[in-house]
């Protein structure tokens, strides 16, 4: 089985590590990014980052950064699903997001009643979607849908602010008695629970919806729950905010972790505009990603898929965490990381592997140029 | 004397963090120690001798000649003097400046003027995003001082502005004095996105309208207000210069009342 490959042709695991490690021993500033694998692998991924003086970010992390940005700002009420299965009596959908990447979050709350809080267990729970598209939840269960654009999203959760600190409104797309409506619904909950994807609100759009709860708990019980279309991107700013006091967007370039969220994104500097000569590119979980690098650079690929090495100046096939080998990888329902088994024996080997094999090969250059 | 200058040898491939290169840090080192001053971010370790030519000997003037959009944080934390780039400037330019002034003749990129506490920025050209804004993490953007765009500025202009004055000739895109403490933006273009989105005070002239008012801010109807004439004669003759909004009828929004709600905007009528 053809593990490697060098300018698209098939090598041995010794010479394409050596040739990933010149390419690697050249480049001013190598970008590793993708990231889609396990914890072991984001770990290698920071190693070598550290070793080569490289850029670190997750492929996805633009759809990350509107909830790393707003938290970090001004703070945020998380809540983990678990908790919220168990204590929320009135759940607010805001948008049109958790109904598609969040369905399996909004089943686990449809089929469950709150049974902690004094005020909400044995009240049952109902549910109230801000969105354009009606929510459809399982079981029969209803929802109350008050049609609003995700463009007017922002603009009403900020009258409902106004509404319960007591300030006047103006006129906005959606009427008054919708902003009452939901105002009544979430300060007369015993503990309400707010759904919704950053990304479809933006920075400014996620700070108001986090000072929405951060408002209701001036008078009752309120949280917020993620819904995030690429949770290894979480798991990954995650690690590396334990691993660099950064949350991702970081670079090693003069010998301590520096971050900058606009300079280091992944995606400015696979652009012809970032500085990286070199990109190293971890796609090593199940299901295709199609975002890998353009090839005007020259690129390092690890990846679990197959016919992905096109492009590519080395190339390296590698098991995918959780289905090849066992893994530990973050689980968006479960709110933190997960130990996963293998669904099948494999002989492939890991990206952990991969990319410890090349931070290795980087300090045997550097040891022989010395 | 003449001022020191720093003359670019060519197009740097990688971005450089000149925040070394300001008049307190510079005065009193000889040419040798100036060339061997590490400016680049990578792990080249490039120096300013890799980088430019250097003449001149008053540290005190500063001219970068040539500029690059990967001059990074140029005058940063500087405290008093002058620096001119002769070109455009990176990210950060003048970020934490307490005095002093930076006058660019080209474009500059994000975090102009970023958390700022006095002196005077110039730039001829356009600016990126989040003028005056904080860094990620920092409580507010800029405290004081003044900033000057004669072309149009990015995203979030004034995001957190704590005090002083921004002016921008030009159009603000999205969502400029986004946060607002305190402090007044003037825009003499349009303002895209909703302006001021968060704002708990401060006062922002949008003398060429906006492209969204979010329902938190409420008319107030007409200001013909004498202040205005006063502000616009002061500016005029200090260093922000002539202002659209002299001599302009204009009405007045209050907000955003989704949270403080003491802000105030500034429209024509």
């Amino acid at each position: 089985m053809e593990t490697a490959w060098i300018d698209g042709k098939p090598a041995s695991l010794e010479e394409a590590l050596r040739a990933a490690g010149t390419l690697l021993g050249k480049a001013r500033q190598p970008l590793v990014t993708g990231l889609r694998t396990d914890v072991a692998g984001v770990r290698a991924a920071f190693l070598l980052a550290l070793r080569a003086g490289g850029i670190v970010d997750h492929a996805k992390s633009a759809g990350l950064y509107p909830f790393i940005a707003a938290a970090r700002d001004g703070g945020a009420f998380l809540a983990a699903p678990g908790e919220m299965r168990r204590r929320a009596d009135r759940v607010l959908i805001v948008g049109d997001e958790p109904a598609t990447i969040g369905a399996d979050l909004l089943r686990m709350l449809a089929e469950t009643t709150p049974d902690l809080g004094v005020r909400s267990r044995g009240a049952g729970r109902s549910f109230m979607a801000v969105s354009r598209q009606t929510v459809t939840l399982p079981g029969g269960v209803e929802s109350d849908h008050l049609d609003c654009a995700s463009d007017d999203v922002v603009d009403l959760l900020g009258m409902v602010r106004a509404k319960l600190g007591g300030r006047r409104v103006g006129e906005g797309a959606v009427g008054d008695e919708v902003v009452e409506t939901v105002a009544r619904f979430l300060s007369e909950a015993g503990f309400a629970a707010i759904i919704f994807s950053p990304s479809e609100f933006g920075e400014i759009g996620t700070e108001q919806i986090f000072g929405l709860a951060e408002d209701l708990n001036q008078t009752t019980r309120a949280s917020t729950l993620l819904v995030v279309a690429d949770p290894d991107a979480l798991g990954a700013a995650l690690q590396a905010t334990w691993t660099s006091g950064f949350p991702l967007r970081i670079s090693h370039g003069r010998g301590e972790w520096e971050h900058d969220p606009a300079l280091f994104s992944s995606e400015r500097q696979i652009a012809k505009e970032g500085e990286a000569d070199v990109v190293v590119y971890v796609d090593a979980l199940a299901g295709a990603d199609t975002s890998l690098p353009p090839p005007e650079k020259p690129t390092i690929l690890i990846a679990a898929g197959s016919g992905q090495t096109s492009g590519a100046k080395v190339a390296f096939k590698v098991g995918a965490a959780g289905r090849d080998h066992d893994g530990v990888l973050y689980n968006a329902r479960f709110g933190d990381f997960v130990a996963t088994s293998a669904e099948t024996k494999s002989e492939l080997p890991t990206a952990a592997g991969i990319l410890d094999a090349l931070a290795s090969q980087l300090g045997e250059n550097a040891e022989k140029a010395a | 004397m003449t001022g020191l200058t720093f003359r670019k040898k060519s197009e740097p491939q990688e971005r450089l963090d000149l925040s070394p290169l300001v008049p307190s840090r510079l005065k009193g080192l000889t040419r040798k120690d100036m060339a061997g001053v590490v400016v680049g971010t990578t792990r080249l370790r490039l120096t300013v001798g890799d980088l430019f030519d250097i003449s001149g000997d008053d540290a005190a003037e500063i001219c970068f000649e040539g500029g690059s959009p990967r001059f990074d944080r140029i005058g940063e934390a500087m405290d008093a003097g002058e620096i001119r780039v002769d070109g455009d400037a990176g990210n950060r330019l003048g970020r934490a400046m307490s005095g002093g002034r930076i006058t660019v003749e080209g474009s500059v990129g994000g975090h102009a003027g970023s958390a700022m506490s006095g002196g005077v920025i110039r730039i001829a050209g356009d600016c990126g995003e989040r003028l005056g804004g904080p860094l990620a993490g920092e409580m507010a953007g800029i405290k004081g001082g003044t900033i000057v765009v004669a072309g149009k500025a990015g995203p979030r202009a004034g995001d957190r502005m704590r005090r002083g004055v921004i002016s921008i000739m030009g159009d603000a895109e999205d969502d400029v004095g986004s946060r607002m403490i305190a402090g007044s933006i003037i825009v003499g273009g349009r303002a895209g996105g909703t302006p001021g989105r968060l704002m708990k005070r401060g006062t922002l002239f949008l003398c060429g309208g906006a492209e969204h008012l979010a329902p938190t801010f409420l008319d107030n109807g007409p200001a013909d207000l004498l202040i205005f004439s006063v502000m616009a004669r002061e500016f005029s003759k200090g260093v922000v210069g002539p202002v659209g909004f002299d001599g302009m009828a204009m009405r007045r929004l209050g907000g955003d009342t989704a949270v403080l709600g003491l802000g105030e905007i500034f429209l024509p009528l």
